[in-house]
């Protein structure tokens, strides 16, 4: 055999098994997916009714799907900008050379090592209305007029908000770190010989020179805000108020509650459409010219 | 004027030392009290006068042998290690095999292949999990050890496949055809000089895997429903989520700790190698 021949046979046989379990589990369920999506199905029964294009327009008509994109953008958006206000300081102020820096890093990206479980327990009990750590500290200060049910459906939304900041922190201050540590120490030297002020050097040199990094984060943000789904899922126990749903949880309701497949993967279809979209739009809308060094 | 300066520094960095402290204490102090609390009788925790902060009265450990022996724990922290252990090993496996072939060999498909296992960062989960329930049934792999390992590793192998195969991309090509002018055989060269080489890569994806693999709890929720192979966290959620969970906070506190130990010592110990795989990630993006 010539030594082509034998690296040939190497090749099908390595890549072989990936492309197998690959296709089979990820690519395969996906493709029927979407044919399922025509099709009216109650899941577990035989009949599989061709329908065409009605669940589709069941979608258009799904007032509950439509107005649950208001959830997926509340917690986008607060949550988000808090995140990488946070992210960007932690990591602007532990790339000087401070005492405890490494210390600080660490402990920062440690609730990214969690399991969702473990973490979902944590803020149960900070929200818990009679033991909550939340309510113990407002009623500690005199502000037992606000201590509440934080995960009751009205608060459900807004109580979101502090464990995706925290959860998310420590992971953008890390791909922040290796953006501003990207940035060469002359450029940062030859501004303070100019006199430039922390903050200046802050804004004219590492806001504009981690653009690309701000790309990714920000696209990473947007895909998390439309895919949102743990939180509200732990914190209502997988029964969201109809008001309190996301796209996500409305597909899963769909689906798996109500066992309405075919119109279930319609949703999840219009939802993977409706995230790429978003994501086209935002890596157009972030894109700036690329500085090398 | 000069102490004027002086003093605005300070105050600066007064300013950020309270700020990077406050943060340090919020990430923390979750943890630390339940740790605490793991060790408190239930009604203590129950009853407590301050429930920001009280020692456990009398140190009690019985939560978690409540755990460990009346609630499984043993039994899901065995099949966690199990099913992580496998899976881990079969994706690193398969995965370096792959991303070997992508990543050094100059076949014209592989940019196509490279995107094709790519697409699978893309879509959300949700679209394929209907089908792929079906499918898992039809393939006698509901409630099974091999259904789990086989779904966490399919999962894990675009990530693995998309890191590595920049790993083996950036390694010097010059010391393989070395090896093959020496005689040595396609496999020889990736088994006894690429892998070696592409270590620190794989050791990255491996934490990744393992952090990703220990934690998973959603495809167990849909795939899993028996007792006696629930992982660590399905044990411990459908534990939150029992009826007479208020009884149980003890036990609950203890699972906590028990699913955290491991993921707790993996990090202190490489987490090196945990930052430097998130930027060799994004910065290819």
């Amino acid at each position: 055999m010539s030594r082509k021949t034998q690296r040939l046979w190497l090749a099908i046989t390595f890549l072989a098994p990936a492309l197998l379990l690959y296709t089979l589990f990820t690519v395969y369920p996906v493709l029927q997916g979407a044919w399922i999506s025509f099709h009216r199905w109650a899941g577990f029964s035989p009949n599989k009714v061709w329908v065409g294009l009605e669940n589709y327009r069941a979608v258009l008509q799904d007032s509950v799907f439509w107005w649950s994109i208001k959830n997926n953008l509340r917690l986008g958006l607060i949550p988000s900008l808090t995140t990488l206000a946070l992210a960007l300081f932690f990591a602007h102020s532990l790339t000087k050379g401070i005492r405890g820096e490494k210390v600080f890093r660490v402990t920062f990206f440690f609730p990214n090592v969690l399991s969702m479980v473990v973490i979902s327990i944590f803020w149960i009990f900070v929200y818990n209305p009679k033991i909550g750590l939340l309510n113990g500290l407002l009623r500690g200060v005199g502000l037992d007029g606000l201590a509440r049910a934080w995960l009751a459906s009205d608060t459900l939304i807004p109580a979101c908000y502090a464990p995706i900041v925290w959860t998310s922190v420590g992971f953008f201050m890390v791909l922040y770190l290796a953006a501003i540590q990207g940035i060469p120490e002359e450029i940062f030297d030859a501004a303070k010989v100019d006199g430039a002020t922390g903050w200046q050097a802050f804004r004219w040199i590492t806001w504009p020179l981690v653009w690309p990094m701000h790309r990714i984060v920000i696209v990473l943000m947007v895909i998390g805000a439309l895919k949102a789904f743990d939180w509200l899922w732990m914190f209502s126990y997988g029964y969201p108020a109809i008001d309190n749903n996301t796209m996500a949880t409305r597909m899963y309701v769909v689906s798996f509650i109500q066992y309405n497949m075919g119109y279930g993967t319609a949703l999840a279809v219009v939802m993977s459409a409706l995230i790429l979209i978003a994501t086209l739009i935002t890596l157009k809308l972030m894109k700036r010219e690329e500085v090398s060094y | 004027m000069i102490r004027r300066t002086k003093f605005s520094e300070q105050a600066q960095k007064a300013l950020l030392y309270l700020a990077l402290l406050t943060y340090f204490v919020l990430v923390v102090y979750p943890m630390l009290w339940v740790l605490l609390s793991s060790f408190k009788v239930s009604s203590q925790v129950l009853n407590s006068r301050n429930p920001l902060f009280e020692l456990p009265q009398p140190r009690f450990v019985g939560n978690y042998v409540k755990a460990w022996v009346e609630v499984h724990f043993s039994r899901y922290f065995f099949n966690s290690v199990f099913i992580t252990a496998v899976s881990v090993l079969a994706t690193l496996t398969i995965g370096s095999m792959a991303a070997y072939v992508l990543g050094t060999f100059p076949y014209r498909i592989n940019p196509a292949l490279t995107l094709y296992f790519l697409g699978g960062l893309m879509v959300p989960f949700q679209m394929g999990l209907i089908p792929l329930f079906f499918l898992v049934l039809k393939l006698g792999l509901f409630n099974t050890y091999t259904g789990l390992i086989l779904l966490y590793t399919a999962g894990s192998l675009p990530f693995t496949i998309w890191v590595l195969t920049g790993f083996f991309a950036s390694l010097p090509g010059s010391l393989a055809e070395a090896a093959e002018i020496d005689g040595a055989s396609p496999f020889q060269v990736f088994w006894k000089v690429m892998l070696p080489l592409a270590r620190p890569g794989l050791l990255t994806v491996a934490i990744f895997n393992f952090l990703g693999t220990w934690n998973e709890y959603f495809m167990a929720l849909v795939f899993i429903t028996e007792e006696r192979l629930k992982t660590l966290p399905l044990g411990l959620a459908s534990l939150s989520i029992q009826k007479q969970y208020d009884t149980d906070y003890g036990a609950l506190f203890a699972g906590v700790v028990i699913v955290m130990l491991p993921t707790l010592l993996v990090y202190g110990l490489l987490q090196n190698y945990i930052t430097k795989g998130i930027t060799a990630g994004a910065v290819k993006a």
